[in-house]
């Protein structure tokens, strides 16, 4: 009797376990298409139709409720400027795609998480494991490849997606990591300067670089690219977060009168907003450097270094020394259009470059977490590359590379000048990545 | 004709007078308020920093000149500091507390002060990086290679004639006698009859007004941030420590720091490819062999004619 108590009681426990074990392996699952219209504007009004087929997983598990994605953007140190503005085109994303879940009666939202990375690895590192305990599964950001390089390892343990929106630096581009990237990885970028700066007949290059994992990593492609096309490139790598830069000045200055400082001789500045902002307040006031050309990659197509957020010193500096520079273009398309109105009218402002892409990176993240159907970084990864590439966002189409990085872009060349309106950046030519050559909008 | 490496160790000398001048005035403040109260005061950089915003506040919204603009950053500081004091120090001071627990509790005070300056600063478009609006203009141009700008004058003057007002009020009156009283004995200069409350005061807002100076000098000399202060910290402890925490020791140990500094670190660019990641470390190097060798500083305060009284 006492046997088949035990019998009885056993079954009852086992046939609980089971039915638990059951639904969580197997969910109930409801298949639903929605579509979703979107009227976009600019020059002209076109309205985009996307169907998005969701599956909706029964009450066992998958998306309810609220579905947090981390922001692990930096809003101080070297990103105090343009970081908030990035932060804003990830932020207007997620307002966006909530706006469209509630039109379509979905039974969960998104949600974000804010953490500042501080622009420096060690930060990064700090916030992005306040995200993880705070149980994110997909984050948006780190911006800078040092950060992003330094978040990597813990990502790739804990199964956390990183999508960096603007990390281009070689130091992060591994395959079949948790790590994507929305730019393009510098290895174009180098290629783009080199052939641009050697291709206006200068032969000799200083460079002034910030010593991290992106001003390194770009630098040392830069004089290995440069030097494979003749030219002679010597690197200036200064530590960042220093109060000031005016040794670094005066070794630059040094290694331009070295260069002879004559026609033939440039600088190419790889900067942050503090660092170079530093570093051109200093140049500008030197006699050697005024009389050579300076360029800069995408980290200086900045406001910071214009009036009226720079001195007007500085930026006939910059008008005088005709500062050219390369960033990766972005193919326009009407969701940019829309992007630019609704940023403006959400925030007031224009987007700054990078804020394109951190609005482009949280679509692709939520956009993955609703394919892949349920809150958990393995699947999200999995399914992301295929998302990516069937996704044109502000920047453009995302097709990945095998490092999960966007596979190719062309660069614009910009270049400063000074207008009725102020100083602005002027686009004067684009660097084509499918030919390598550049094609000048008009007599620079 | 003169070879580039004598305009590049030219340039790095009147540099780092500049930048000296700016340690020994960072220093002296520290100097003052440790001697006096006993605070080895680390929210003195966040003094500095609050010194470059109000200048730029008084130039930019205010629209006020360089020199009111020198004068609100002092002025203010002088409050923060003196503030801190009455707030913080002052009611730790009468439950007795060691110069270990002011430190930690300065650190509090600078952290408190710093991120509630970068809440501010992120709120207000355009005062996240700060430059005053006036740019230093160039008083000469060496060799056609080296620029001298109004700043690389102002400050070492600012801190020459900070130095000698400081000196007469130390030497030549009462307030500066009880001062110096105050930092030899403090238990005796209650009991002597000295006002050691009032003297207090006076050293926070002398050491207050003195950030104020150095944080209108930056942010008139480069573009400052929240953190400006604080990426000045080591520098302007190493100047404290290697003046052996003495008036002017520290002085004259901040600027040959800043002179020091820039001319090893291109020199040592120039012969061994050293970079100048390795400036810091400078500092660092001096201050532990200080610490180790000569633990009351490298300035032989006699040999100066102004000896300290201890």
């Amino acid at each position: 009797m006492a046997l088949a108590k035990e019998a009885i009681v056993l079954a009852i426990i086992g046939i609980i376990i089971g039915a638990v074990v059951g639904s969580v392996a197997f969910p109930r699952t409801t298949v639903s298409t929605t579509t979703v219209t979107t009227t976009v504007g600019g020059g002209a009004t076109a309205t985009v139709t996307t169907t998005v087929t969701t599956t909706a997983p029964g009450a066992a598990g998958g998306l309810q409720g609220e579905i947090p994605i981390g922001l692990a953007i930096a809003v101080s140190g070297g990103y105090a400027v343009d970081g908030p503005k990035r932060l804003k085109g990830a932020i207007l994303a997620i307002e966006e795609f909530n706006q469209y879940l509630e039109s379509v009666g979905a039974p969960f939202r998104f949600t974000y998480l804010h953490e500042d990375t501080g622009a420096r690895a060690e930060t990064a590192v700090a916030a992005f494991n306040r995200l993880v305990s705070a149980g994110v599964q997909v984050v948006v950001g780190p911006l800078a490849t040092s950060e992003t390089a330094a978040v990597m390892p813990i990502a790739n343990e804990k199964h956390i997606v990183v999508i960096s929106p603007s990390s281009t630096g070689i130091a992060a581009a591994y395959p079949n990591d948790y790590v994507f990237r929305m730019p393009p990885p510098d290895t174009a970028q180098g290629v783009a300067l080199a052939s641009l700066i050697y291709g206006m007949g200068y032969t000799k290059v200083a460079v002034i670089a910030r010593d991290d994992d992106y001003g390194r990593g770009l630098a040392q492609l830069f004089q290995q690219e440069f030097e494979k096309l003749g030219g002679t490139a010597e690197l200036l790598l200064y530590q960042i977060n220093q109060p000031d830069y005016a040794a670094e000045v005066n070794q630059l200055s040094t290694i331009v009168s070295n260069f002879g400082a004559d026609q033939q001789t440039a600088v190419l500045i790889i900067a942050f907003d503090t660092d170079g902002a530093n570093i051109l307040g200093h140049a500008a006031k030197d006699p050697v450097l005024r009389q050579v050309r300076w360029f800069g990659p995408d980290s200086m197509k900045r406001a910071t270094f214009l009036p009226p957020e720079a001195p007007e010193e500085v930026g006939q500096f910059l008008v005088d020394v005709q500062f050219t520079g390369t960033i990766a273009s972005i193919a326009r398309n009407p969701i940019t259009d829309h992007f630019e109105q609704a940023y403006k009218q959400r925030w007031g402002i224009d987007p700054t470059p990078y804020a394109y892409y951190a609005y482009d990176a949280a679509w692709i993240a939520m956009l993955s977490i609703v394919a892949a159907g349920k809150y958990d970084g393995a699947a999200v990864k999995e399914i992301l590359p295929t998302i990516a590439s069937h996704f044109i966002g502000a920047t453009g189409h995302k097709l990945l590379n095998e490092n999960g990085d966007a596979a190719f872009a062309d660069y614009e060349i910009w270049q400063v000048v000074k207008t009725a309106e102020g100083y602005q950046f002027k686009s004067i030519g684009v660097w084509h990545f499918s030919t390598q050559q550049v094609e000048w909008f008009e007599e620079s | 004709m003169v070879p580039t490496l004598a305009y590049t160790v030219f340039r790095a000398i009147i540099d780092g007078l500049l930048e000296g001048s700016l340690y020994a005035l960072m220093g002296f403040g520290l100097t003052i308020v440790f001697r006096v109260t006993r605070v080895a005061n680390f929210a003195h950089a966040e003094y500095v920093t609050y010194g470059a915003y109000a200048a730029y506040v008084a130039m930019v919204a205010w629209g006020l000149g360089l020199v009111p603009a020198a004068i609100v950053a002092a002025l203010v500081v002088a409050g923060v500091a003196l503030a801190s004091d009455e707030l913080v120090f002052k009611p730790l001071w009468r439950r007795g507390s060691t110069p270990l627990h002011f430190l930690v509790a300065s650190i509090g005070v600078g952290l408190v002060l710093r991120f509630s300056l970068q809440a501010v600063a992120a709120s207000v478009p355009g005062y996240l990086n700060i430059r005053l609006p006036e740019f230093p203009s160039t008083l000469a141009i060496i060799g056609g290679k080296v620029a001298i700008n109004v700043v690389h004058a102002l400050a070492p003057l600012l801190a020459l004639g900070t130095t000698a007002a400081l000196h007469v009020l130390f030497t030549r009156t009462k307030l500066g006698k009880a001062m110096r009283a105050t930092a030899s004995n403090p238990t005796l200069a209650r009991i002597s009859g000295i006002n050691v409350i009032m003297v207090r005061r006076v050293t926070w807002i002398i050491g207050g007004l003195l950030a104020g100076l150095s944080g209108f000098i930056i942010s008139y000399y480069i573009q400052a941030n929240p953190e400006v202060g604080w990426n000045f910290l080591l520098w302007m402890f190493a100047a404290a420590i290697a003046g052996g925490f003495t008036f002017y020791g520290t002085i004259i140990a901040g600027i040959i720091l800043g002179v020091v500094g820039q001319v090893a670190i291109i020199l040592a660019g120039y012969y061994l490819g050293v970079t100048t990641a390795y400036k810091p470390a400078i500092a660092l190097v001096i201050m532990v062999l200080v610490l180790l060798f000569r633990p009351e500083g490298i300035i032989r305060i006699q040999s100066l004619g102004l000896r300290r009284r201890a």
